[in-house]
C-alpha cells in the first residue's frame, strides 16, 4: 500500500485515526497502531511480514540480552549476532542475486541466478533495528523489555517501508508515553497534506515528463533526443526530491498526528552550496546512520588523511549499495566520494571564499547532483552511456518538436515544481507569520491563519483528483 | 494590553487550527463514506476512457500470499471510486493549466521504414496492362444492384463540395429520437486507442508508425480470401490514410517526421498483389487529397467523417463499376457537437475549444439493419445512420451502424437480384458501409475484432458477393489486430 493511494487515505488512514482518537488508553492506542501497521505491511504480500517479525524478534532479544549482561564481551557477542543476522538477511534478500549474477558473468557459475523478490522496506527497517541494538550496546538507550513495542517501532506504518530511518532513541519515550494536542494534529495534518500534494501532483507530473523524454530502456533510448534527455533528467531531478521528501513529509505528518516527533529527513538539498552540504540536507537519516554507525567507528577523520579517505570510500560505496543491488548505484556512491574528497582537499574552502565563489558553489553542486541522478536513473549501463552520448549530441539528433512542445505545455508546472524544491515559500510563510505577530494587524494575522486552515483540505482535494486519474504512482524509494 | 493581545492571538490561532483539522477531517470522512460505504455508487464502465473498470479481484491462495490479491483491491478501489469520471475530467482541466497548450507535439513519426518495392510495382504494372482488357469485360458483365439513376461523376463531387462548404447546420436537421439498445447507451465503442496524437491549430493529428510485419500479415490474409474465392467473389482492398497524411502541409509532415503514407499504401498494394492478383485495389489517397479542404476527418477524433467516407465510396464505385449517388441525394443527419478519441485520450483543452460536429448521410433505399452485438447472443434491430444529438458528446461516432458491432446485416427492399456486399472492417468502416446498401440487395458488415466466423464460408452463402476490406492504416499496424483478421480469413 502506498500513502498516495485512495485506499490508504480513505480506507486505512481515516479509520485508523478515528479509532485512535476514540480510544483514550495509551496501551490500546499502541495496539491499534501496531495492528494497522501489520496490516499495512502485509498488504504488499503477507509472506514478508514473517521476515519483519523475525528481524524484530532477533533485535528485541539481542538488545534485551545486551541490557541484561554486565560482561562487555557478552554484550559484544550479542551485538555481533545481531549484525550478522541483520546484514545476512539483507544480503540474502537484496544482494544475493546481484552477487550471483556477477559471479556468473566472471566465472560462469552459478548456472542459474536466483530471483529473490526484495521485501518492501527491508533496507529501512533493518537499519532501524541495527541502530536500536547498537544504541543499546552503547548505553545510549535502554533495551525495550516488551517485544510488541520493538515490533511497533520497526513496523510503524508511517516510516516502515520508505523511511525516514527513525532511531529508536528518537521515539523511545514516545512509544512508552506520548500525548497529542491541537497544535500537533494541525501541524501533522498540514505536513501530511503538503507531502501528499508534493507526491500526487508534482512528483507524478515530473515523472510523466521524465519517463517520456528520458526513457530507461534501450528501445526507448533509440528514439530519444539530446534536448529531451536534458529536460527529462531535469524533471527526474525534481521528481526524485519531491517524491522522496513527500514520503518523509507524510510520515512526519502522520506521526505528529498521533504524537510522534520524527526528525527531519530533508532540508532543501538543492539549495546546498557544496556536495558535502547537499548530503547534510539529503536523506539526513541515512547520512547520519552511516556517519554514526560506520564512519565514526572506523575512525572518522581522526586517523589521518589517508585513513579518512579510506573511511569515506567505505561509507560511499555502502551508501551506493544501500540504494540498490546494481553497479550504477555503487558508481553513484563512488561518484560522490570523488567530489567529497575534492572538497576536503581544496574545493570546499575555495567555494566558501566570496559571494562569487558561493554562487559558483551552488551551480557546481546542482551540476554534480544532476549528473549523479543520471547515474542513478539508469540501471542498464549501456542505456546510461547512450543517454550521456545523446546529451552531448553524439549519435542522436539533439532537438525534436515533441521536446519543445512538452516544455511549453508544462512550463508553469515546471516553474511550480522548481519553486517547491527551494525554501522560498517556507521563508515567505515564516516572514509573514512573524510580521503578523509583530505588527499586531489582525487582518494579516487572520488571513494567514485562514489560509493555513483551508490549505490542507484544499491540497487533499487536489491530490485526490490527481490520484484518481493518474496510474503512475509508485514511490521511487520503495525499491530500497 | 500586550498580554490581552497575545491571549487573543492565541485564541484565534487555536480556532483556526481547529477549523483546519475539522476541514481535513470532513474531506477524510467524505472520502471514507464514498469509498467504503456507498458501494452502489461505484461505476463499472468509463465513458471517458472507453473501457470497463477494474473488477474486484478473486481470492486465491497464491494471489493472497504474493500480494496480487491486495494489490488488485487497491487498483479496484481507485479505479471504481464514486464520481471518478467527474474527478478525472476536473483533473484534466487542471492539467491544462500546466503550460501553454496551443499546439501539442507528443511524438514524432517512428516505426519501420517502407521497403523498396520498385521491382514489384514494375511487375504489377506489366501484369495490369496485360489484364486490363479482361478486367474491363468482367466489370461489365457483373455489376450488382446498379439500378439507380446514374449521376454524372463530376456533378457528384461538386455537389459534395458544396454540401460541406455551405455548412450543414443550414441544411434540414433530421430530428430522430435517439435510440438505444435495451435502454442502454451504446458501448460498442472502438477499442483502438488513439495512439500518439499531435495538435496543431486546434486540430488533432495521428502520428502514424508503419509496421512492416503487420502490413505483410494484412496482405497475406486478403490474399488468402481472394485466392480461395477466385471465381466466387470479387475482393477489394480499400486503405484509409490517416488525417495527418491528407490534411497536413509538407513542412509539418517533415517536422513531425511523418512517413509518406502514399508510399505505405503502395507497399500494401504491392504486397497484396504478390499474394493474389485477383484483389482489386481501391486507391482513395488522391481522391481525398483532391478534397482535402473539405471536412473529411474529425478534428478531435481519429476517424474520418462520413463525408470522407463518401469519397471513399465514390472511388469504390469507380472500381466496382457502380454509379455512386450524389451527396445531395442523402438526407443529412446532424448529431451535433462531438469530442472524440483525440480529446478523450489526451484531454487537450485546445481540442475542446474547437469541437467537431458529427454529420451523417442516411441511406436512400433503407436505413434499417440488424446486428449481433459483441456478445453475439441475439440479433437486434437498428438504424444504419442515426441521430445521436441527445447522446453524450463523446459518443457521436456510434451513430454509424451502432459502433463496432460484430456482425451487421441490411437488406435493400428495392433490389431482388441476389447481389451481396461484405464489408470487412474496423471502426473506420462504420461510416463507409451505409453508402453501399443502395447498390446491393444484402449488405453484411463484419468487424473482425469481435467475430471469428469464417469469411470464406460466409461468402459462399451468396452468389458472387463483393468483399471489401476497408481499414485505416493506423488501425492495421498492430500485430494482434492482424491476428484477429487472420482468425476470419479461412
Amino acid at each position: 500500500m502506498v500513502f498516495s493511494s485512495l485506499l490508504f487515505i480513505f480506507a486505512f488512514l481515516a479509520p485508523q485515526l478515528l479509532i485512535y482518537y476514540l480510544i483514550g488508553n495509551h496501551k490500546a492506542r499502541n495496539i491499534v497502531l501496531l495492528v494497522f501497521s501489520l496490516v499495512f505491511y502485509a498488504w504488499g504480500g503477507p509472506v514478508y511480514l514473517l521476515l519483519l517479525v523475525i528481524e524484530c524478534l532477533v533485535s528485541w532479544f539481542t538488545a534485551r540480552e545486551i541490557g541484561r549482561t554486565s560482561f562487555s564481551k557478552m554484550k559484544k557477542n550479542w551485538l555481533i549476532l545481531e549484525c550478522v543476522v541483520m546484514i545476512g538477511l539483507i544480503f540474502i534478500f537484496k544482494y544475493f542475486g546481484f552477487f550471483a549474477w556477477n559471479l556468473q558473468k566472471i566465472f560462469g557459475w552459478p548456472k542459474v541466478v536466483p530471483e529473490i523478490i526484495l521485501p518492501i522496506g527491508i533496507s529501512f527497517y533493518t537499519f532501524q533495528l541495527i541502530s536500536y541494538v547498537v544504541d543499546v550496546y552503547r548505553g545510549e538507550v535502554e533495551a525495550q523489555p516488551r517485544f510488541y513495542k520493538v515490533l511497533l517501532y520497526a513496523s510503524l506504518f508511517h516510516q516502515c517501508i520508505a523511511g525516514p530511518i527513525v532511531r529508536y532513541k528518537t521515539v523511545a519515550s514516545e512509544i512508552d508515553e506520548r500525548s497529542v494536542n491541537t497544535k500537533d494534529i494541525a501541524e501533522g495534518v498540514r505536513r501530511f497534506t503538503v507531502g501528499l500534494a508534493k507526491k500526487a501532483i508534482l512528483a507524478n507530473g515530473c515523472a510523466a515528463i521524465a519517463d517520456k523524454l528520458a526513457p530507461m530502456t534501450a528501445e526507448g533510448m533509440s528514439s530519444a533526443h539530446g534536448a529531451g534527455i536534458w529536460l527529462g533528467m531535469f524533471a527526474y531531478m525534481l521528481q526524485i526530491y519531491l517524491d522522496f521528501s513527500a514520503y518523509s513529509d507524510m510520515a512526519i505528518g502522520m506521526g505528529r498526528m498521533v504524537g510522534f516527533h520524527y526528525l527531519e529527513n530533508f532540508d532543501y538539498p538543492y539549495s546546498a552550496g557544496t556536495v558535502q552540504d547537499f548530503w547534510r540536507r539529503w536523506h539526513i537519516s541515512l547520512s547520519t546512520f552511516f556517519r554514526d554507525y560506520v564512519y565514526i567507528p572506523l575512525g572518522g577523520s581522526r586517523k589521518g588523511q589517508g585513513r579518512t579517505f579510506l573511511n569515506l570510500l567505505v561509507v560511499w560505496a555502502l551508501t551506493g549499495m544501500w540504494h540498490g543491488a546494481s553497479w550504477n548505484y555503487i558508481f553513484w556512491g563512488l561518484y560522490y566520494f570523488v567530489f567529497l574528497v575534492l572538497e576536503r582537499v581544496f574545493l570546499g574552502e575555495f567555494l566558501k571564499r566570496s559571494t562569487g565563489t558561493k554562487i559558483l558553489g551552488h551551480l557546481y553542486t546542482l551540476f554534480v547532483v544532476f549528473f549523479g541522478w543520471v547515474l542513478f536513473r539508469y540501471t542498464d549501463t549501456a542505456v546510461l552511456f547512450e543517454s550521456l552520448k545523446a546529451m552531448f549530441g553524439s549519435g542522436h539528433a539533439f532537438f525534436s518538436p515533441d521536446v519543445g512542445s512538452t516544455f511549453v505545455n508544462n512550463i508553469f508546472f515546471l516553474v511550480l515544481a522548481v519553486v517547491a524544491v527551494f525554501p522560498a515559500g517556507k521563508k515567505l510563510r515564516l516572514l509573514l507569520r512573524q510580521e503578523s505577530w509583530r505588527s499586531k494587524r489582525f487582518i494579516l494575522f487572520n488571513t494567514l491563519n485562514l489560509i493555513d486552515a483551508v490549505t490542507p483540505a484544499a491540497l487533499m482535494i487536489l491530490s485526490v483528483l490527481a490520484l484518481v486519474g493518474n496510474s503512475y504512482n509508485p514511490f521511487l524509494y520503495f525499491q530500497f | 494590553m500586550e498580554n490581552e493581545l497575545i491571549r487573543q492571538q492565541k485564541k484565534l490561532t487555536l480556532f483556526f487550527r481547529t477549523l483546519g483539522i475539522m476541514l481535513f477531517g470532513l474531506v477524510l470522512a467524505a472520502g471514507f463514506v464514498l469509498g467504503c460505504i456507498l458501494y452502489n455508487l461505484r461505476p463499472e464502465k468509463s465513458d471517458l476512457e472507453n473501457r470497463e473498470l477494474t473488477k474486484f479481484p478473486k481470492i486465491t491462495a497464491d494471489g493472497f500470499l504474493s500480494g496480487d490479491y491486495t494489490s488488485g483491491i487497491s487498483t479496484w478501489y481507485a479505479d471504481t471510486f464514486p464520481f471518478r469520471e467527474n474527478m478525472v475530467k476536473t483533473e484534466w482541466s487542471i492539467q491544462n493549466a500546466y503550460g501553454f497548450r496551443k499546439d501539442a507535439i507528443s511524438a514524432v513519426g517512428e516505426g519501420d521504414e517502407v521497403p523498396d518495392i520498385e521491382d514489384i510495382l514494375a511487375s504489377m504494372e506489366a501484369e495490369n496492362t496485360k489484364e486490363a482488357a479482361t478486367a474491363k469485360e468482367t466489370q461489365e458483365t457483373f455489376v450488382p444492384g446498379n439500378s439507380e439513376t446514374p449521376a454524372e461523376q463530376t456533378e457528384t463531387e461538386q455537389a459534395g463540395t458544396e454540401q460541406t462548404e455551405t455548412a450543414a447546420p443550414e441544411t434540414e436537421v433530421v430530428e430522430t429520437v435517439p435510440e438505444s439498445v435495451d435502454g442502454e447507451a451504446m458501448y460498442n465503442m472502438n477499442p483502438q486507442e488513439a495512439g500518439a496524437v499531435n495538435v496543431k491549430d486546434l486540430v488533432g493529428y495521428c502520428v502514424y508508425g508503419f509496421n512492416r510485419k503487420a502490413a505483410d500479415q494484412y496482405a497475406i490474409h486478403i490474399g488468402t480470401v481472394a485466392n480461395a474465392l477466385q471465381d466466387e467473389a470479387r475482393v477489394f482492398e480499400l486503405l484509409i490514410p490517416n488525417n495527418s497524411a491528407i490534411l497536413l502541409d509538407d513542412q509539418t509532415k517533415a517536422e513531425w517526421k511523418l512517413l509518406d503514407e502514399s508510399q505505405v499504401i503502395k507497399y500494401f498494394k504491392a504486397m497484396t498483389w504478390q499474394q493474389s492478383q485477383a484483389v482489386k485495389y481501391v486507391d482513395i489517397y488522391d481522391k481525398l487529397m483532391e478534397h482535402r479542404d473539405e471536412y473529411l476527418y474529425f478534428k478531435t477524433d481519429h476517424h474520418w467523417t462520413q463525408l470522407g467516407a463518401y469519397y471513399g465510396y465514390v472511388r469504390f464505385c469507380e472500381e466496382a463499376g457502380l454509379t455512386p449517388h450524389a451527396i445531395t441525394d442523402y438526407k443529412l443527419v446532424d448529431s451535433g457537437p462531438f469530442l472524440g478519441s483525440y480529446y478523450k485520450t489526451n484531454q487537450y483543452a485546445q481540442l475542446a475549444e474547437n469541437p467537431d460536429n458529427c454529420y451523417g448521410y442516411e441511406p436512400i433505399s433503407t436505413n434499417e439493419f440488424s446486428f449481433y452485438d459483441r456478445d453475439a447472443k441475439q440479433m437486434r434491430n437498428g438504424k444504419l445512420v442515426r441521430n445521436m444529438s441527445e447522446f453524450d458528446i463523446s459518443l457521436k461516432y456510434q451513430g454509424f451502424i451502432y459502433g463496432d458491432t460484430a456482425y451487421s446485416e441490411a437488406h435493400n427492399p428495392n433490389l431482388s437480384d441476389g447481389s451481396c456486399c461484405i464489408v470487412v472492417k474496423e471502426s473506420f468502416g462504420n461510416c463507409f458501409a451505409p453508402f453501399l446498401i443502395d447498390h446491393y440487395q444484402t449488405l453484411i458488415v463484419i468487424d473482425y475484432r469481435y467475430n471469428t466466423d469464417s469469411l470464406i464460408d460466409l461468402a459462399r452463402n451468396y452468389d458472387h458477393p463483393d468483399i471489401i476490406f476497408c481499414n485505416n492504416l493506423e488501425a492495421i499496424s498492430d500485430l494482434y489486430v492482424m491476428e484477429q483478421l487472420g482468425g476470419i480469413c479461412h
